[in-house]
């Protein structure tokens, strides 16, 4: 069984819905026989993609544009690995399976998210992790992996579940916090884990912490940190090198449940 | 030979407020409105034909038969792949033809005000949140506060119609104006002249608005940038002793905010937590450009407000990729039919694209549409429906002058 | 052109005819007798293995107007369903396209607003006139506006009343008045929480015993057919079976109908202070004549509740499923509240909330006078109507599900003794026959001859009950062949039934100065005129008979 490979036939001008992807279909023909809307037409999806592979469960989209949405939407069990950039609602309010992005994505990717793991090895726009379009459910559960940075409002509302941002994060980050635990390596924007509840934030921001948190200068045993699919993604070296941080707790809005620990660097 | 005819309680289209005590006389097809004191004359009377008005279809610059535009159109559309819809205000059953019209060629529905809309919409569709209408406020309220001054310049028959009401159902003492945000001296002068009412006139960068009613919510006053403690107090006594209290705003006066969102929430929080034992309701004001008579309509239609597109037999809702500004800026669209019928301003025209515009005769726009088709304005110059701020309330817009101009409906049914 | 229905097994209660191989004619959408079929027959369908009844009436469902259209932007992440042919609106809050859709695959071709409030008026029937296929109407609520508690605060007479109460009915294009919690609404808004029967409101020093009292004789009086609609005080309030006594009581023997009775049937006993008081209220609808009753029985799932009782829908948002809710005053008229829920079965309350709504149906002695509801969406969507029919015609498949609920509720309720099980021709009348009755239809839910030709087909060899109501075979409405096996074969648009009362116009005069003084709109725009329903709203008017003109 070879993974599906996915290339767009002709360069794309319209938005496109992809949410297709994420059907269960009993073989390649289904999939590739799929009618999808483009412009105002139907198409076939071999029309418009030129189709490889057999193993529906594992698809591969090559030379991705920003035009194709809701790739990976609800995605239940199915691993995508895009080469490219995506458009918005990359994996909005996905079960499980797993989505890597080569790319930037737009808007709302990874927001409302339910389980699964993505990884983004580019830059990601604002919601990113955030609460979906109508709802008021943020990451309920899952792993979110952003290398590059993300927007603003992003990762708010989250319930459960972890998520690593290598690089900065906008403004009205971290916000209405319920549980789970983020790690930022990067700079924080403003207004920070306002109305935080419970949860765990890693930072190296100094700024932050001292706007937002009270130190209580325990010093927190990292053996206690765990995270399932940390492995992969953060080189060990990085976490080696910080085997102590500073617990903070509390902030302006909490009841002192949520945590915030600053790298001690 | 002229005919003269005097229209009493004319219903105005042009604001969310549809105020229906409006007389005009017309001459011919000239109107001219009676009350020279109301504030809005001049804007109803702008829509007079003039001699930039535009009667006739054109293409490009060129005048033709309408026949010829609209068989124009059929063709442009038949030989593009994706066309947009872009509401600038229009009545009901305009409306029901722009979705007919949209469900038979697919095409991406969306209001120019979405982004406004959606603001208000985000509380219903996340919290909890006390509403109430404008003749509640008007008998019931003995205080109102309001967020931002466009509250005041956009729908300003609210002054004399809702704040500072002749008569009023229950026996109440001066109603109690607070105003929060930036206003003018000018407008509170205008308020004052109008009769009985205290105001209370507070300086604040509308950014501020989440903690000062975080403040006001806990008995310990702290100072806020630019606030003095004397006025905290004032504002708390007044609010404590009063039985009903309104809070508006207009969500295009937030969207120059950090985070409009969290300000709005933050209101209905508020005035939802003063429930518990005392009553308060929000009154936003939107609807400027008949956005409420379209998210109204859209969502008994398609269960969604706006940013709409037919597709797969139905219509889907994206916010995102259906937001009409993105499309047109970054071309993604081939085809803009803009609907316009009460909107004063200029219209954006992107030349990259095809535009083709069905507006009042008064429209003006940033460059000439491909092609332009005169359509009559709903409550001048046909009948029609439309939706008042409040939701709760629909209007029926009344025909003053025969300028023997087609309705949307007629044009977009006689493409379909 | 004429149709033959050939042979087929016809219920039609109206007639009393119950299972009777008939043939039924069909001319130019209505129905006429063999004897009068003078021209040749154009089309014959065999109806032999076939179940004829008229077309389905739903006489309380919330299908229009301003708190529908919340629900539906409220509950947007629902709107994700992915049924082929339908729209992706959610059937707790379906759009109108797809709420005519679900309803003319079942059957049902006439179905009624019960909560219509005068001012929103020309909203609901203009969203009521986008849905297709049915015939539609309305309730005016009234009882809670500052006009009407202000003539009774006057002492003004019973003619004032009547003529209040016409002038609304004729304004707004109505065929009924319906009193919602019977001045709570407007007491909430002076923030009063509670208000019984016999209690005063803070204001206007008036109780609900009087509202309605008024009401009941003013609807009498008019000879509008369809008595008031009265959705007591204190809905969901345990004990509140009381109350509902009370207001039975308040009428003074004049007709009335008690909307969604289930959730006005609850006692306060047991540990937990929560009970089934479904044999006390059976008592009195078994022995009171002019009572009737829908029962809005509630299904286990998530739906949306909606309602003009802003009182109630305040008290209970902290219930909320999904936390989020909204309540509003309106424009000194009345109110309405929205708050999504979900029933479930693993809880006690609204397991014996399930209970106690059998119950009400099964103790019914007279199917004439008890009707099918669940309230759409507040207990259920009205898709669950097949579904809540086979738990009246099988008494197994009800105890089957009585027995995964849980244990304690068999202390409070006696659903697990009641051994009846509803006939064919009891669920013909009270889904058909009883409601045209009551509405005072006379061309509907019935096939005597000049009836609509408004008729369901079921498949009688369908061996689930339930799979037999969800799918007919043939839906034809005013003549037209509009549902053929499950597929839609014509699109057409119903009319909007209403009653004209005469009144004294004077009413006009006064009510003119009071919403010059007090209102934000003015009368003209207040009054919706036939002419407006044809051409802007987009739905012709049907007036239905008034009993008696009005005495000079």
């Amino acid at each position: 069984m070879n993974p599906v490979i996915l290339k767009l036939k002709k360069k794309i001008k319209y938005r496109i819905d992809m949410s297709f992807l994420s059907n269960s279909y009993k073989d390649i023909s289904r999939l590739s026989s799929q009618i999808i809307s483009y412009g105002n037409k139907q198409f076939k999806v071999k029309e418009l993609f030129s189709i490889k592979g057999n193993d529906i469960k594992n698809i591969i989209i090559q030379s991705s544009v920003d035009l194709m949405d809701n790739i990976g939407k609800e995605l239940n069990n199915i691993n995508i690995t895009v080469h490219g950039n995506v458009g918005y609602s990359f994996g909005e309010q996905m079960l499980s399976g797993k989505l890597i992005l080569y790319g930037n994505a737009l808007d709302y990717a990874a927001s409302g998210i339910k389980g699964g793991s993505i990884f983004i090895y580019g830059n990601s726009g604002d919601y990113t992790g955030g609460k979906t379009n109508h709802g008021n459910v943020g990451i309920v559960d899952g792993f979110l992996y952003v290398k590059g940075n993300v927007g603003n409002n992003s990762i708010e509302r989250m319930r459960r579940g972890n998520v690593i941002i290598e690089g900065n994060i906008g403004d009205y980050a971290c916000n209405d916090m319920l549980s789970g635990t983020i790690i930022i390596k990067g700079k924080i924007g403003k207004i920070f884990a306002e109305g935080i509840k419970r949860g765990t934030i890693f930072t190296k921001d100094k700024k932050v912490v001292k706007e937002y948190a009270r130190s209580n200068d325990a010093e927190y045993n990292f053996t206690k940190f765990y995270f399932k699919e940390i492995s992969n993604v953060i080189s060990k070296k990085i976490f080696l090198e910080n085997k102590n941080l500073i617990r903070y707790y509390g902030n302006t809005n909490s009841n002192n449940l949520s945590e915030v620990f600053l790298f001690k660097l | 030979m002229t005919s003269q005819n005097n229209i009493k309680n004319l219903t105005c289209p042009f604001c969310s407020m549809h105020c229906d005590d409006i007389s005009v006389t017309t001459t011919n097809d000239q109107y001219k409105v009676d009350q020279k004191n109301t504030v809005c004359a001049k804007k109803i009377e702008s829509y007079n034909l003039n001699t930039k008005s535009i009667v006739m279809p054109m293409v490009g610059k060129k005048v033709v038969k309408l026949s010829e535009a609209l068989k124009k159109i059929s063709n442009l559309i038949k030989g593009h792949n994706e066309t947009l819809i872009l509401n600038h205000g229009v009545e009901l059953a305009g409306l029901r033809s722009i979705l007919s019209f949209a469900s038979q060629r697919n095409c991406i529905v969306d209001h120019v005000n979405s982004k406004f809309l959606y603001q208000n919409i985000g509380v219903v569709q996340r919290t909890g949140y006390m509403a109430t209408s404008l003749t509640e406020t008007k008998n019931r309220a003995d205080a109102i506060i309001i967020f931002g001054n466009e509250v005041l310049t956009k729908t300003p028959r609210l002054i004399d119609k809702v704040l500072t009401p002749k008569n009023s159902l229950f026996p109440t003492s001066k109603k109690e104006i607070i105003l929060i945000g930036n206003f003018s001296a000018k407008i509170v002068k205008n308020i004052k002249g109008k009769g009985k009412c205290n105001i209370t006139n507070i300086k604040l960068d509308l950014n501020l608005v989440g903690d000062f009613l975080k403040l006001l919510a806990t008995d310990d006053l702290k100072l806020l940038k630019g606030l003095k403690k004397s006025e905290l107090i004032k504002i708390k006594n007044i609010l404590n002793k009063s039985k009903y209290i309104v809070a508006t705003w207009t969500a295009s006066d937030f969207i120059k905010t950090l985070n409009p969102k969290k300000i709005i929430a933050a209101i209905c929080k508020y005035i939802v937590d003063l429930n518990v034992s005392s009553r308060a309701a929000c009154m936003p004001i939107s609807g400027i450009l008949a956005d409420e008579t379209s998210s109204q309509a859209l969502t008994w239609m398609t269960g969604f407000p706006s940013s709409i597109k037919h597709m797969d037999g139905t219509f889907k809702h994206d916010r995102n990729a259906f937001n009409s500004q993105k499309l047109i800026d970054e071309k993604n669209v081939d085809v803009v039919i803009h609907v316009s019928t009460i909107n004063s301003g200029k219209l954006k025209i992107n030349s990259d694209i095809t535009n083709i515009v069905l507006g009042h005769p008064n429209t003006t726009f940033t460059s000439t549409p491909d092609i332009f088709i005169p359509v009559g304005i709903p409550g001048i110059d046909y009948e029609g429906i439309m939706f008042r701020t409040d939701k709760v309330v629909s209007v029926a817009l009344k025909k003053i002058r025969d300028i023997k101009l087609p309705s949307t409906q007629n044009i977009l049914d006689n493409l379909a | 052109m004429i149709t033959q229905l050939k042979s087929g097994n016809v219920y039609d209660p109206h007639n009393k005819i119950s299972n009777v191989k008939k043939d039924i004619f069909i001319q130019d959408g209505k129905i006429i007798d063999k004897k009068n079929v003078r021209s040749k027959v154009d089309k014959i369908i065999n109806c032999s293995d076939k179940i004829i009844m008229p077309g389905a009436i739903d006489l309380h469902t919330h299908i229009g107007g301003g708190k529908v259209n919340i629900a539906r932007l409220m509950l947007e992440e629902f709107h994700n369903e992915k049924e082929p042919g339908y729209d992706s609106s959610a059937i707790i809050a379906p759009s109108t396209l797809k709420t005519g859709l679900k309803y003319i695959e079942m059957g049902y071709t006439t179905c009624f607003e019960p909560a219509l409030l005068p001012i929103n008026a020309r909203q609901a029937h203009a969203e009521m006139s986008d849905i297709p296929f049915i015939d539609k109407g309305g309730y005016a609520l009234l009882g809670n506006d500052d006009y009407f508690l202000d003539l009774l605060r006057k002492k003004s007479s019973q003619s004032t009343i009547n003529d209040y109460v016409a002038f609304i009915l004729s304004a707004t294009q109505s065929l009924g008045i319906k009193v919602v919690n019977p001045g709570g609404i407007n007491a909430f808004k002076f923030n009063q929480r509670a208000l019984n029967v016999d209690e005063k409101s803070k204001y206007y020093g008036i109780t609900p015993r009087e509202i309605v009292e008024k009401l009941t004789r003013a609807i009498y009086d008019l000879g509008v057919p369809h008595p008031l609609h009265v959705h007591c005080s204190n809905l969901g309030i345990p004990g509140n079976f009381l109350s509902t006594i009370e207001t039975i009581k308040a009428a003074n023997g004049l007709p009335i109908h008690l909307t969604h009775i289930q959730f006005q049937s609850y006692g306060n006993n047991g540990d937990k202070g929560f009970s089934s008081a479904a044999v006390e209220i059976s008592n009195y609808l078994n022995k009171i004549e002019n009572l009737t009753c829908d029962v809005g029985q509630i299904m286990f799932g998530q739906t949306v509740t909606m309602s003009g009782d802003s009182m109630s829908q305040y008290r209970n948002h902290n219930h909320a499923h999904p936390n989020k809710w909204m309540c509003m005053d309106i424009e000194c008229d009345a109110g309405c509240g929205v708050v999504p829920f979900k029933y479930k079965d693993k809880s006690f309350v609204n397991a014996l909330q399930w209970a106690i709504g059998l119950e009400i149906f099964l103790l019914a002695e007279d199917p004439w006078k008890v009707f099918l509801t669940t309230d759409h969406p507040n207990g259920a969507p009205f898709t669950s109507y097949p579904h809540l029919i086979k738990l009246l015609m099988d008494k197994t498949f009800r105890n089957d599900i009585l027995n995964q609920l849980p244990k304690e509720i068999l202390n409070h309720t006696i659903l697990h003794t009641l051994k009846r099980e509803y006939t064919l021709n009891e669920i013909s009348i009270m889904t058909r026959s009883a409601p045209a009755k009551i509405l005072g239809l006379k061309e509907k839910g019935n096939l005597s001859e000049g009836s609509d030709a408004d008729i369901t087909v079921y498949d009688k060899n369908k061996k689930d009950i339930e799979e037999m109501f969800a799918h007919p075979s043939l839906v034809i409405k005013d003549g037209k062949i509009v549902v053929e096996n499950g597929k839609i074969k014509e699109y057409v648009w119903g009319k909007t039934h209403t009653v004209k009362p005469d009144y004294d116009k004077s009413i006009e005069k006064d009510l003119g100065k009071f919403f010059e003084k007090y209102h934000t709109m003015k009368l003209d725009n207040y009054i919706l005129s036939d002419d407006e329903m044809n051409s802007l709203v987009g739905s012709p008017v049907y007036v239905n008979d008034c009993k008696y003109k009005r005495k000079q």
